[in-house]
């Protein structure tokens, strides 16, 4: 069994602590020294049974485990100037008794501040997002949960993995649905899509003659965050976005250019340099009633393999181009149209790394057959498993799982794609929801080259949410709030290799407060993939090489039932249970796990 | 190891140190009025905001904390040939630290307590507990082990007036009853400064010793914990209640725990409250345990009891009584019964208590205070190693006021304060319910803290394999060639006298404690004639406790112990004769409390142990320990 031990900080890390010991020691007439935090005990007990345990003697049938972690964040503003934030958690694994498998962790240093008017920068664990083709942590589609009683597991992991704020710098319990920053029309599809990086960043902003324009820069050079030595070669990432913006009287455009360079090395000698570029223009016009607003970006990548051999260096390029078109009517309904196409070999590390690895590990029950098999992922591993989310930017096409991402899994970068989309929303009052929100898009897609053969995929995605406040409708007296949604993806091919698979998924959730400050949390989320698809096998060089047909017929359900009490706005227990049944043809893919949840949070 | 290990293990320690040294020099040599000057920089004015902080009267966050290193140097000049760390050894903690990372020292280094207000009636507190240990083998000097380790507990407590939450993976203490969550007595000499002396001075441990009765209960009665504990008081109806669900460190040998080997308690107490503090209450306790996870050996214990205390006048009666249902592969499923009532009466001639107990081999719950004889119910699950078994107590000589399942008991205790004096004294004779078997066992009362670092928290140790070291004490089982189907008999009798007198503006004290025990196979033999017994042992100590200064004790110790058994237990090999026991210990110390909340303590012991028939079990030899002890 590992020692538990102190985690001995990385010697970046530790000069930076060291630099700003010095700060706050000798920095004069200091303006705020603020303390937060975050208190969390957790504790999960699992049993797992059926088929996937069949003839198995020594895979874990019963698992438990838990921790009490405290996160102190320690804030430091220095006249408007500069902002240090360093955060420290101290960790018990519960088990363990007087200090054994405790830890403690310098969780995230950042020196943030203005170095002049004009010019911001940020040094240290920082976020980083430029387009969703370039650099963007892709939507979690598949696991799109809206029920509290899963999202509340899942903002766990999104804490855990930084991807709870992208401006602001606070500690999120509950993601709240922000709108996109260039349009007033609020996407309730957004999710946070920073990744967390580590290294520098600056921000220019030069004020033009006209105050209604201004023109900005962003440069930044980082590496992945689960970069622990900086000796030798490590990845690092560079890149930039320069923007022009201007708005007279609600009208207005925004022109923009994105680079980011990449270069990871490789296990097996030599290295992988990436390079995407693109520019586009967003642009809006507001009337009365009436919001206009319009995005394109287009751009090409270039990716080159470098290895030992000089005859394999293989080198690739291609491009992609997006549109989107959206009108509101007085900020209530909303539609858009748009029009996409990314080439086969477009690569961007930086925007198809996959938020959730399909092959990872899940974090409870990691082992079937005997401890031989990794356990297929199920809907509760990919809300509480911390495993699964991606730490490092992958050059490499990651293994998805089509039952959970068939059309986009690598995001709406994934290549080899072209087609439309349609999307509408409606709100029951402007610019926010008082009883009831629908959402819904559509898309329809259709491979540019065929993989393997001439026939090429169709691909159909229809996704569709609706909220609804139904303590409006009843005027009970606590508030009582009805989630639905439906997910139905489709894959088809005719011709010698024939394909189609079909997704199709549905959840549903309620919150009702029972009592004052006590709310009952109950959801459903059912999937059903059935069909035939093809898996390609990539080499080293994300080439496909070889092909690898599969059957599916896959059922899924997680119920989930809890009680969730607001001791205050910052602190609650929660109490819940899930009951998560595959039943699957893949060998030893079928299996019940029933979990028992306990979360007590507060922050300060 | 050697110093590249530790330049690179804590050189951040000096990066950081090497920041803020100078740092501080600068900002102090700056004019006091310059912005630069100490009082503006932000170390200065995080100075004023500390102090604010502490101030109670402004506190919104507060920072407390107890530095408490020990260095305990042992010399053996003969001694048991697995001792850990060897007969001479040096260790930087009270338990040396096993090479085995999944047992810990206990007792933090360093242990802060941070808390802070979050709203009016909403405080948390998060404790930190640095466990620093380091070891040496003096005489090969080879075995260097170093481990940092840290405890984090968070505690929210919530004032609607009633409740009190807590939530930790740290160490909880909690209480719920004797039967259910509690702790065992362990008699601890005041020579002897055991890990979490809560007193913040000697002069109020020694006064607080002398004000306790004869039949104290275990300081500690309360059950180490993780998980989430919630207490109400004040509800409607005079209740209280209080809900545990979590693990205790019994649940499971630590390594399985930390794999993740499913076990947890569920427990709830409900409390009416009546006048002259009188009180009803029902518990419930539920240990739901998987001694296998993949075949799925249900390791279940069940304990379900109420109650109560009435007081009136003079007369205090307090009792419980309870059912236990258990299961686990070697034992089946069970059903038992146990029960206590303990009255005492607070005459002015002659205070004096009752107790009468009575507890079924099957009435198992390692969390509460009885000792346990039966080995199908174990520390760890049936299944763990039964070498780190701690809780298991064969046919033990257990004291005078203390409880142990598969008998029935009475306890007799007759205390007296006359001005200076006080004398209790106590004496318990139990019985078997049924006949237990061919072990029996007893503690070694002196240099028993001392003992239990030889090989700390094993089992079946020593030169004969006989030895058991626990926290704080040294117990050892042996067996019986004879008679050893029948029921034992135990009787167990002890004198405490505590003189206290005036020394210059405080007191001192002499303390004497005298015990006597014996284990036969009925009443007359255990009381009054061992040799057709099993076993007796006398013990006998006095100790010593001088003020010669407002801030200085010495200390003096002197303890003896001799155990013997008889014929009908196994002989020696040697000499074909029985056990025959001598312990002894002598010690000097001084504590000096360099300023308040600061203490230095020294203690030095000599003790020797020997056993005629069983040769081997011998040791001798010193030891010497420095603990500083700062409060802040």
């Amino acid at each position: 069994m590992k020692a538990p031990s102190i985690h001995i900080l990385s010697l970046p890390k530790t000069i930076l602590a060291g630099v700003l010991l010095w700060l706050v020691c000798t920095t004069p007439s200091f303006s705020q020294l603020r303390f937060h935090g975050l208190g969390r005990t957790v504790w999960q007990s699992q049993t797992l049974s059926g088929n996937a345990l069949q003839g198995d003697s020594t895979s874990d049938r019963k698992t438990m485990q838990g921790y009490a972690l405290f996160d102190l964040r320690t804030e430091y503003r220095f006249k408007d100037k500069i902002n240090l934030l360093v955060d420290s958690r101290v960790k018990n694994i519960i088990g363990g008794f007087g200090g054994v498998g405790a830890s403690v962790q310098l969780r995230q240093v950042l020196v943030e501040g203005r170095a002049t008017r004009f010019v911001t920068y940020s040094l240290g664990d920082i976020d980083v997002e430029l387009s969703p083709f370039t650099f963007s942590n892709p939507v979690d589609t598949g696991a799109q949960v809206l029920g509290s009683v899963f999202a509340i597991r899942r903002n766990v992991l999104r804490y855990e993995n930084f991807t709870t704020g992208n401006a602001r710098r606070t500690m999120e319990r509950q993601f709240h649905y922000q709108g996109n920053q260039s349009s007033t029309i609020h996407d309730y599809w957004a999710q946070v899509n920073s990744w967390r990086m580590r290294g520098g960043k600056l921000q220019f902003r030069i004020p033009l003659y006209m105050d209604d324009q201004s023109l900005k820069a962003l440069l930044f050079g980082v590496t992945d965050r689960a970069t622990h030595s900086f000796s030798g070669d490590f990845p690092y990432r560079i890149g930039g976005r320069l923007s022009y913006s201007a708005d007279v009287n609600q009208h207005g455009f925004h022109f923009f250019g994105n680079g980011v360079r990449f270069v990871t090395p490789l296990t097996s000698n030599g290295k992988n340099e990436n390079r995407v570029m693109s520019g586009g223009t967003n642009f809006w016009l507001s009337f009365p009633k009436i919001y206009l607003f319009g995005n394109m970006e287009a751009g090409s990548s270039h990716s080159q393999w470098k290895t030992d051999e000089p005859l394999i260096n293989p080198n690739r390029d291609d491009y992609f181009l997006h549109s989107k078109l959206a009108l509101s009517w007085k900020n209530r309904i909303s539609v858009g149209a748009g029009y996409s196409e990314v080439g086969p070999y477009f690569e961007s590390p930086g925007a198809q790394t996959m938020r959730l690895t399909g092959n990872a590990v899940p974090s409870f029950f990691s082992f079937v057959g005997n401890n031989q098999l990794v356990r297929n992922q199920g809907m509760l591993d990919r809300i509480g498993s911390e495993t699964i989310y991606n730490q490092s930017l992958s050059v490499f096409r990651q293994v998805f799982l089509p039952q959970y991402e068939l059309v986009f899994p690598y995001s709406v970068a994934t290549p080899n794609r072209k087609g439309f989309s349609l999307s509408s929303t409606f709100l029951d009052q402007e610019y926010q929801f008082d009883k009831i929100m629908v959402s819904a898009k559509a898309d329809f897609y259709q491979e540019i080259l065929g993989t393997g053969v001439t026939d090429r995929r169709d691909f159909t995605r229809f996704h569709a949410i609706g909220i609804t406040k139904l303590n409006r409708f009843f005027h009970t007296r606590g508030a009582w709030k009805l989630n639905v949604g439906y997910r139905f993806e489709s894959s088809e091919r005719g011709g010698d290799l024939p394909v189609d698979f079909k997704v199709n998924s549905w959840e549903a959730g309620t919150t009702m407060e029972i009592v004052r400050m006590l709310d009952l949390m109950i959801g459903i989320k059912r999937l059903n993939a059935k069909g035939n698809e093809i898996y390609n096998n990539i080499n080293r060089f994300n080439e496909i090489e070889s092909y690898r047909p599969f059957t599916m017929n896959q059922t899924e359900t997680l119920i989930g039932t809890g009680l969730q009490l607001h001791i205050t706005g910052e602190c609650f227990l929660m109490v819940s249970g899930y009951f998560n049944r595959v039943k699957s043809s893949e060998r030893l893919s079928t299996w019940n796990l029933n979990q028992f949840y306990t979360n007590f949070t507060y922050e300060f | 190891m050697g110093k590249s290990f530790v330049v690179g293990r804590y050189g951040w320690i000096l990066v950081l140190l090497l920041a803020v040294v100078p740092a501080y020099v600068l900002a102090q040599k700056q004019a006091p009025d310059s912005v630069f000057s100490y009082r503006n920089t932000t170390q200065g004015l995080a100075q004023k905001w500390l102090k604010k902080i502490q101030d109670p009267t402004q506190r919104n966050f507060w920072v407390n904390g107890i530095f408490n290193p020990y260095l305990i140097n042992r010399n053996l000049a003969s001694g048991y040939a697995d001792t850990y760390g060897g007969l001479s050894s040096l260790s930087f903690a009270p338990y040396p630290n096993l090479l085995s990372p999944t047992v810990n020292t206990l007792q933090p280094t360093l242990a802060l307590s941070f808390g802070g207000l979050i709203t009016e009636n909403l405080s948390f507190a998060v404790d930190y507990g640095f466990f620093y240990n380091y070891d040496s083998d003096k005489t090969h000097r080879v075995d260097f082990s170093s481990q940092n380790n840290l405890v984090a507990n968070l505690i929210l407590t919530k004032s609607w007036g009633i409740f009190d939450f807590r939530a930790g993976a740290g160490v909880m203490p909690i209480h719920f009853s004797s039967l259910t969550l509690s702790n065992k007595y362990i008699r601890d000499p005041l020579f002897d400064r055991v890990p979490w002396e809560y007193h913040s001075n000697s002069a109020n441990r020694y006064s607080s010793n002398f004000q306790s009765t004869g039949f104290s209960p275990s300081l500690f009665n309360k059950t180490g914990s993780q998980g989430f504990y919630l207490q109400a008081t004040d509800l409607p109806g005079k209740l209280e209640a209080k809900v545990f669900y979590g693990r205790t460190q019994l649940n499971l040998f630590p390594s399985e725990a930390l794999a993740g080997t499913p076990s947890a308690i569920a427990a709830f107490r409900l409390v009416k409250n009546g006048s002259n503090e009188n009180q009803m209450g029902i518990n419930f306790y539920h240990n739901s345990s998987w001694a296998d996870r993949v075949k799925s050996f249900h390791d279940l214990r069940i304990v379900s009891s109420i109650d109560g205390k009435w007081n009136k006048g003079q007369h205090h009666v307090k009792g419980e009584a309870g059912v236990a249902r258990l299961e686990n592969p070697k034992a089946g499923k069970t059903t038992d019964y146990g029960a206590w009532l303990k009255y005492n009466h607070d005459s002015q001639v002659l205070p004096f208590g009752i107790q009468v107990f009575g507890m079924g081999k099957n009435f198992v719950c390692l969390e509460n205070e009885a000792y346990n004889s039966n080995p199908l119910y174990q520390q760890g699950g049936i299944l763990s190693d039964s070498t780190y078994n701690n809780f298991l107590f064969p046919a033990y000589l257990n004291p005078a006021g203390t409880m142990a399942n598969n008998r029935i008991g009475i306890d007799l205790l007759v205390e007296k304060k006359i001005r200076n004096l006080s004398v209790a004294v106590g004496h318990q004779t139990s019985r078997e319910l049924s006949a237990s078997g061919n072990v029996i066992s007893f503690p070694h009362m002196v240099n028993g803290y001392s003992r239990s670092r030889f090989t700390p928290w094993q089992q079946y140790t020593g030169p004969y394999g006989r030895i058991g070291n626990r926290f704080r004490m040294s117990l050892e089982r042996f067996f019986l060639t004879q008679d050893a189907d029948k029921i034992k008999y135990m009787s167990a009798t002890f004198v405490d006298l505590k003189y206290r007198f005036p020394t210059g503006r405080r007191f001192s004290y002499l303390t004497s404690y005298s015990s006597v025990g014996s284990i036969g196979t009925s009443p007359l033999q255990t009381n009054f004639n061992l040799e057709s017994g099993f076993l007796r042992t006398i013990f006998q100590e006095a100790e010593l406790m001088i003020s010669v200064h407002k801030s200085v004790y010495l200390v003096g110790y002197a303890g003896w112990e001799w155990n013997k058994a008889s014929q009908k237990t196994q002989l020696s090999s040697e000499n074909g004769n029985p056990l025959n026991q001598t312990g002894s210990g002598y010690g000097f110390g001084i504590d000096f409390e360099i300023a308040e909340y600061t203490g230095l303590y020294f203690r030095h012991r000599w003790m020797e142990h020997t056993d005629k028939s069983f040769v081997l079990d011998h040791f001798k030899g010193q030891e010497s320990v420095v603990e500083l002890k700062i409060s802040f």
